[in-house]
């Protein structure tokens, strides 16, 4: 027997690799770490950096072409590599999982009490008599309100976050030693996320569970473990003390990791690693602090009484009534008592923006944030309010119109999803190409070409990857692209709609920091929408708080950091896992 | 990691194709079969040994043999040198049937979906109206009333094909509507016919291609059981529809190489096209599951 005996789960050597077309893939390339009871481990690594393969490897999860090529997998005093059925076994009893999308992992046509009786009694922890009582103890345990109702509702009936505190419970039914959490929050709002990590925090101090918490956010690492494994193309590069990693870390790659994740007191400028911060730091002493200076530019957009409902089905109506009474959200919408049948996404929003402005808007998902800013792009049609933009009154015309206007080019969007919004059957150079000619139809090919290479420049896109497909590009270069295409018509105001959320931070930062570049330079008005409030605080001079359609706090982004009035606000700000300015032993 | 493998690269969308082929011989089969079918279509007129519409007196009912591989018919034609003619008038019609419901369910289908409201209410229910009735007896009826002509069966085909082509390209399009490059062709100025050709319809074309591949095979069914029943196609041309028929009033008296040959042909053929579907449906899903 090897692993010390002090260690509940002891790693050594792991090495995992996939069968693909034309050989081999190595995924995980001797990984050696180790957890004792009660503690919380963080993997933290880039996508691709085999984080999760190698937590699903422990318990015998890969894919059909995926195996363990070697390595010792010790856990709780039993080698789970000495015979085929021992990670089975552990699965069942020692070790439990959960992961990112906890609605899909759910069965949807059973009662999630059932569920966690099913769990129950496949553990044959509890007899069928017993069950109910105990999953209703389980229940409570991982903090579920009304734990009775809930009981018999179906994952349809939960939010995100109670349907991944369910797994919780289910997981913790067959009283399990071990948690492998393998991006439990992922997708979920902050505020939801802080619930579940609390609630797993809570669980791992007061039953001694230990925890391989596998993230891409070293804030949420931060905030949570005492220790931290850093990983970076299949290796483990660095395993310590939290506050050792992230402060002290002589590994280029986890000091660039940690450099890349947006903390208060950092500029933008300084998410960047030394070297790369060459075509950034160029432009003068102004770099990312605090506000751009804006030239007394003038007024822009003149966003009034914006609101956007939608009608629906007198049944629904009813219900969305019920369930505003019910949870006290005030939709405003039956004002005297009359039944109506409008649910609001957006109510009354106004803003102005000043050219050269840059504006955040941040709230969490049902906000209404990207209902405003597809309204204020005219890619939606408002209810009612009044969109007045340089002077033209572009409320009054309706979006199908505007898109074919003259207008369309000085408003445009840059989309979250930096793969998804780009056509597969177009090259780069023919997206970015494809704006250009719908507004300015008669140029000659020559001047399209110089144009497109412009914007890819602008956007620190290669030219020399204009040819490429989508698919054949990374994250970061795809990103780029949606800016140069949105950037080749040369607009006035540029929408960016969670521009990169869906990347890397290594690759965030570069993008954030082209992005900023791009402002001063050509003194673009834009606005940012965001769930982030580091990359709102990093990227924005005012900001938006967004919740249930409706405007809670607006203004001055630092006088909001600082000294949020509205307690939305200060449960936001609290609930953003931002790595500290410093990071102290022992965190929470 | 899902996103990156669900748009691979040319090569490895070829290096898939190959795998979920392999995996699959019968399939693998049909994807060989199929070139050397059209071959024989087109190359016909120089490959067959007799006029195919020569009759010959002093050779009636002859069996197969070295001679006359699929033997001779009751006026002395070469059998063999008939279903291979044959082909050429079948897989034409299928082609241009086929053609005609792409192209026209594509763009039906598509617009439906595309514009949504009254358009799509329209394009549904009168697509569920013409698939109540039995298709072939939409067919039969609909050749019946345009007389006996090659046209009338391409059309009759087609419209019996075209309910299919609209669904498909009515779902296809609607799940493509939410995609994130659809709404940023909006918001670069494309009207809605320039979305509706250059970002939906090209990404619904491999969904598609396997319809296409299952509706040929329909439609040479279609064709020669049309010209079987009498409809369409008359004697003496050279059909395998109508060879069978012919063949079949000859085949308790022993001649059966007079409806066996033409029929296996036909056969061959549908199998075919219907495993060439299945495999090219292999393939696609591949690329969307993995």
């Amino acid at each position: 027997m090897t692993g010390s005996m002090s260690s509940l789960l002891e790693v050594d050597d792991l090495a995992v690799s996939f069968d693909i077309r034309g050989g081999r893939l190595t995924a995980v390339d001797g990984v050696s770490l180790s957890i004792r009871p009660g503690e919380t481990l963080g993997v933290v690594g880039e996508s691709g950096s085999g984080k999760s393969v190698m937590a699903y490897s422990l318990v015998g999860l890969l894919a059909d072409n995926g195996r363990i090529d070697r390595g010792q997998i010790h856990f709780d005093g039993r080698d789970l590599r000495s015979a085929p059925d021992e990670m089975a076994r552990a699965r069942g009893a020692g070790i439990a999982f959960i992961f990112q999308n906890p609605r899909a992992a759910l069965n949807p046509i059973r009662t999630v009490g059932d569920q966690v009786r099913d769990a129950l009694e496949a553990s044959r922890r509890s007899s069928r008599r017993d069950s109910s009582r105990r999953a209703l103890e389980l229940l409570e345990q991982v903090r579920i309100d009304r734990a009775k109702d809930r009981f018999h509702a179906f994952p349809h009936e939960l939010s995100g976050g109670m349907c991944q505190r369910i797994l919780i419970a289910m997981a913790l039914a067959a009283e399990p030693k071990l948690l492998i959490a393998d991006e439990p929050t992922t997708g979920l709002d902050v505020t939801t996320q802080k619930i579940i990590m609390d609630t797993l925090y809570e669980l791992g101090a007061s039953t001694g569970l230990a925890t391989l918490l596998i993230t891409h956010d070293v804030g949420l690492a931060a905030r949570y473990c005492r220790r931290i494994a850093v990983m970076c193309d299949g290796k483990v590069v660095e395993t310590g003390s939290t506050a050792e990693v992230l402060e002290r870390s002589r590994v280029p790659y986890t000091q660039r990791l940690v450099a890349a994740t947006p903390r208060s007191g950092r500029k933008l400028i300084d998410l960047l690693p030394p070297c790369e911060r060459g075509p950034f730091a160029a432009r003068g002493s102004g770099c990312g602090d605090g506000p751009a200076v804006t030239e007394g530019g003038g007024l822009l957009l003149n966003v009034q009484g914006l609101s956007k409902s939608f009608h629906t089905s007198r049944a629904v109506g009813a219900v969305a009534r019920a369930l505003r009474r019910r949870f006290g959200r005030g939709g405003g919408a039956d004002a005297g008592g009359r039944p109506s049948t409008e649910t609001y996404a957006v109510r009354d929003l106004s803003l102005t923006l000043k050219r050269g402005a840059r504006l955040g808007i941040v709230g969490e998902s049902g906000s209404g944030k990207t209902t405003s800013s597809r309204m204020i792009a005219r890619l939606l049609d408002q209810t009612e309010g009044s969109i007045e933009f340089d002077g033209a009154d572009i409320g009054a015309v309706p979006s199908a119109a505007f898109n074919r206007s003259a207008m369309r080019r000085r408003i445009q969007v840059v989309f979250q999803n930096p793969l998804g919004s780009l056509n597969p059957r177009f090259s780069a150079y023919q997206a970015i190409l494809n704006p250009l000619r719908r507004a300015e139809p008669s140029i000659s090919r020559d001047m399209q070409r110089s144009r497109v290479v412009d914007a890819a420049r602008q956007a620190g896109f290669d030219p020399m990857l204009l040819s490429r497909f989508p698919h054949q590009l990374s994250g970061g270069q795809q990103a780029r692209v949606g800016i140069a295409r949105a950037l080749v018509v040369k607009p006035d105001l540029l929408i960016l709609d969670e521009p990169t959320s869906a990347l890397d931070v290594s690759i965030q930062a570069l993008v954030l920091n082209q992005l900023d570049l791009l402002q001063r330079e050509l003194n673009l008005t834009y606005i940012l929408v965001s769930h982030d409030l580091n990359v709102i605080r990093l990227m924005c001079d005012s900001v938006l708080v967004m919740r249930f359609g409706r405007v809670v706090e607006s203004g001055d982004v630092e006088t909001i950091f600082q000294s949020p009035s509205h307690p939305y606000t200060r449960e936001l700000i609290n609930a953003v896992p931002h790595l500290p300015a410093q990071i102290v032993e022992n965190v929470l | 990691m899902s996103a990156e493998l669900t748009h691979l690269g040319f090569a490895d969308r070829a290096g898939h194709a190959v795998q979920a082929v392999a995996r699959n011989p019968v399939s693998a089969a049909a994807f060989a079969f199929m070139p050397a079918l059209l071959m024989l279509a087109a190359l016909a007129p120089w490959i067959i040994p007799y006029d195919p519409d020569a009759t010959d007196l002093d050779h009636v009912l002859l069996g197969p043999s070295a001679l006359h591989w699929f033997g001779t018919d009751q006026v002395g034609r070469d059998v063999f040198s008939r279903v291979l003619i044959a082909s050429r008038l079948d897989l034409a019609i299928a082609f241009a049937a086929v053609l005609l419901s792409f192209l026209g369910g594509t763009f039906v289908g598509g617009a439906a979906a595309f514009f949504g409201g009254t358009v799509d209410r329209v394009v549904g229910r009168a697509t569920d109206v013409l698939m109540t009735f039995p298709l072939f007896v939409v067919a039969m009826a609909m050749v019946a009333a345009l007389g006996n002509s090659i046209q009338s069966i391409v059309l009759a085909s087609a419209v019996v094909n075209l309910p299919f082509f609209v669904r498909l390209a009515r779902s296809e399009v609607s799940i493509l509507r939410v995609q994130e490059y659809v709404e940023a062709a909006r918001a670069g100025g494309n009207s809605n016919l320039q979305i509706l050709f250059g970002f939906m319809i090209p990404n619904a074309l491999p969904t598609l291609t396997v319809q296409v591949s299952t509706g040929l095979g329909w439609a040479v069914l279609n064709a020669a059981s049309l010209s079987f029943i009498g409809l369409g196609i008359r004697p003496p041309t050279a059909e395998w529809g109508v060879m069978v028929a012919e063949g079949a009033a000859n085949i308790l008296s022993g001649y059966w190489w007079l409806a066996i040959f033409p029929g296996a042909a036909l056969t061959l053929t549908v199998l075919c096209f219907n495993l060439l579907g299945d495999g090219l449906r292999d393939i696609i899903d591949v690329r969307t599951r993995r």
